[in-house]
């Protein structure tokens, strides 16, 4: 009885899945008008978001709310884990949000694309021009085959508002105590993080008690340093033949263990949440601070001017750096309210809306080129923002590449630092974990 | 539960003046008033009971079709090295959430036998405390005590043990004893309050009486009090042990399994299956594995500390 109860909640939750598609199989080739919202009646749009989504959200609804009088727009934030944990599942639900934050990935995108729960916004994205002046490699983990089972090319499922490049912070006034130019390159970072230790600085601040960002952004963007973007992305994309075993990413892990070996990260950082390593550096301990510009909009509160930040360029002399167009945004395919959505989505990304995404020191995508600063650091942010854009390349997160990733690379990085593993220990885990995944990939 | 001894008097009492098949009528009637409860019961538990067992045998991400995969979740818990020692600190973590506590409450109540204290209920009270205070605050207090630059490590540089000094639970050697300890600190007020209520049901005349045959302060605890406290001793232990093996709030607000795997438990386990890696399958076969763990223990327990009248 079990075995057809389930049988039958699939089916029908299949039949309600072709008819939510054939519902909303119609493409647009122009924006949603004012109108076509109108034509909904009064409608609510459910709409789940991560919670560092919320000033800029505080800004758009009432915006959103005010063009569209017919639509009252019903926010849920989340914390990003708990975000995590729910967002697929309830894009399954019946009444699913009809916009969320989702996440790259295999876990959570290629189930919902596999799934079918999200609709594709290749239509939405050309009839807005909403890929005008943006870099194609961008939307490559955005792109999903029609199965969920691979991304970086097929149709387009989601689109992010800010674009979050992992770059290198470092404090000013520190910098000019200790003579030191800001690093431009691996190269110069290495002499500089020498030169903090000798004169008794803590050269990085790092909070890595979560199991991260040591293991995702810290190693990241240290391989970047080092590897092929090509050969990077090939293996988080799982490509047959692919291996972590690269001359880029074991040179990357050589050199954090040194910089481990060398203290450049202090004590007691796997005791330290990343929240109050942010929030010593603000207030002045620590020389760089490593991972994402995110992290910036905080610094910029305590003193929009006291900090710089800067890409690096890697061995091949490019900026290269793990990033994307920022948390996607994604439109459920079962809503009953698409324009609504779609136009919600619109302004969102809209040129017009991006001062909103700088007044909170966030880098759009959109007018990228033009919006106003807060700050030194923000402006800094912002050239390296369109430094990328101009001529360098994104790299995936390395905790694309299977569902379990997040958590060996974590482990692995701590193991790494406190001598509890090496170089070919570390890869070996990380390419068994690799391996078994794409073995389970191919039987689905 | 409770009704079933008042219903048997009450039909012993009925059974001279009415036919046995009364008797009968009268099971139902009480099934009729079981029946909400048990139907919530077997909504809200067993069917999940159920269901849990049926992915367990299954390959599911949780929203597109399930692959039947027979006994492999299973054989992969039990031989995957990684899940074995997860499992394990499961294990370690009853001495820091069960053992301990049960220990450190005998010691208080042993103590309160012998001396009176004053302000009984303020400090009853104090030592309460953490019992009731939401798992979060518990954690992020402690992280802070267990940091750095905290208290722990501040009292060891004044004492001259600087080169002690580290960040306990970020460490590959301390961090599973420093989470266990946060557990041993939570539960020991309650094994104390429990204990604390069984001494005073023991009779004055038994001590007295241990007193007069010359019996010292250990003697007295091990035959008097100890044997008095059996029943309560066993009810701590089963909540304490399903306590430490459930444990996962305090594991994920501070050390989230790390460093490396040092302090990863199975619920965490589950819940990373479950939610974050969505293979359900082996989440649901791994709380299958440790509700029957649990099973087990609780039922040895009760079993060894039954009271023999």
């Amino acid at each position: 009885m079990l075995r057809r109860t389930f049988n039958a909640m699939l089916a029908a939750s299949a039949l309600t899945l072709s008819l939510a598609a054939s519902a909303g199989a119609a493409e647009i080739t122009a924006p949603v008008t004012a109108e076509e919202v109108a034509a909904l009646g009064d409608v609510t749009l459910r709409v789940w978001a991560d919670a560092g989504e919320e000033t800029m959200l505080a800004k758009l609804v009432p915006l959103y709310e005010e063009t569209y009088p017919n639509v009252t727009v019903e926010l849920t934030l989340k914390g990003w884990g708990d975000l995590m944990g729910t967002v697929v599942n309830a894009m399954n639900s019946n009444t699913p949000p009809d916009v969320t934050n989702g996440n790259q990935g295999f876990a959570i995108m290629g189930t919902m694309v596999r799934a079918q729960l999200i609709r594709p916004l290749d239509d939405f994205i050309a009839a807005y021009g909403i890929d005008a002046g943006l870099p194609a490699s961008g939307f490559a983990s955005m792109r999903w085959n029609e199965d969920g089972t691979a991304w970086g090319e097929g149709p387009v499922y989601g689109m992010g508002g800010a674009t979050q490049p992992l770059g290198l912070f470092y404090n000013k006034a520190k910098l000019e105590e200790l003579g030191i130019e800001p690093p431009e390159s691996i190269a110069d970072l290495e002499a500089a993080l020498a030169t903090a230790s000798e004169a008794g600085e803590l050269p990085i601040m790092l909070g890595n008690a979560a199991q991260y960002p040591l293991g995702s952004h810290v190693l990241g963007i240290l391989i970047d340093m080092y590897s092929g973007v090509d050969e990077v992305n090939g293996w988080i994309a799982g490509n047959e033949g692919a291996s972590f075993d690269m001359p880029g990413v074991r040179k990357a892990l050589e050199t954090l263990e040194a910089w481990g070996e060398a203290g450049y990260f202090g004590q007691g950082y796997d005791g330290r949440s990343l929240d109050d390593a942010v929030a010593a550096y603000g207030e002045g301990e620590g020389v760089f601070f490593l991972g994402g510009s995110f992290n910036g909009a905080r610094l910029a509160a305590v003193d929009p001017d006291a900090f710089g930040y800067t890409l690096l360029r890697g061995e091949s002399g490019e900026y290269v750096t793990t990033g994307t167009f920022g948390t996607p945004w994604h439109i459920s395919s079962k809503t009953q309210v698409e324009p609504a959505a779609l136009a919600f989505l619109g302004m969102m990304l809209s040129e017009d809306f991006a001062q909103a995404y700088a007044d909170v020191s966030r880098l759009p995508n959109a007018n990228l080129e033009t919006v106003t600063p807060t700050g030194s650091m923000h402006e800094a942010q912002l050239a390296a923002a369109r430094a990328l854009f101009a001529d360098g390349e994104f790299v995936g997160y390395l905790d694309w590449a299977t569902p379990t990733m997040q958590r060996t690379m974590g482990t692995q990085a701590q193991m790494l630092l406190a001598g509890r593993t090496d170089v070919d220990g570390f890869i070996a885990a990380v390419q068994d974990d690799w391996q078994a995944y794409q073995d389970e990939r191919a039987e689905q | 539960m409770s009704a079933s001894p008042a219903a048997q008097a009450d039909t012993e009492s009925r059974r001279p003046e009415r036919a046995a098949g009364n008797a009968q009528r009268f099971a139902w009637h009480h099934l009729f008033y079981l029946a909400p409860g048990l139907v919530l019961y077997a909504l809200f538990c067993l069917w999940p009971l159920v269901q849990t067992l049926q992915f367990s045998f299954q390959r599911w991400d949780g929203i597109t079709e399930p692959r039947w995969v027979g006994w492999r979740n299973y054989l992969s818990i039990f031989t995957d090295p990684q899940t074995l020692t997860v499992f394990g600190h499961g294990l370690i973590m009853i001495f820091f959430y069960a053992v301990l506590p049960v220990l450190i409450g005998l010691l208080i109540v042993a103590i309160m036998t012998r001396v009176r204290i004053r302000l009984l209920a303020v400090f009853r009270t104090v030592l309460f405390l953490p019992q009731i205070l939401a798992t979060v605050v518990v954690a992020v207090a402690w992280r802070w005590i267990y940091a750095y630059d905290g208290p722990i490590n501040a009292f060891l540089s004044a004492i001259g043990l600087g080169h002690l000094s580290r960040a306990w639970l970020g460490d590959f050697d301390t961090a599973l004893v420093s989470v266990g300890l946060i557990g041993t600190w939570i539960n020991f007020g309650l094994c104390m309050v429990l204990f604390i209520g069984g001494a005073q049901k023991i009779g004055r005349e038994l001590y007295e009486a241990a007193r007069l045959d010359g019996a010292g302060p250990f003697q007295e605890f091990m035959a008097v009090t100890l044997p008095g406290l059996r029943g309560e001793i066993s009810i701590a232990l089963v909540l304490t042990v399903t306590n430490a093996l459930r444990n996962f709030d305090i594991v994920w607000n501070t050390t989230s399994g790390g460093p490396g795997t040092s302090t990863l438990v199975p619920s965490y386990l589950i819940y990373e299956g479950a939610f974050i890696t969505r293979n359900v399958g082996f989440a649901a076969a791994a709380s299958v594995v440790l509700t029957l763990l649990i099973l087990v223990l609780t039922g040895v327990i009760t079993r060894a500390l039954r009271q023999r009248d």
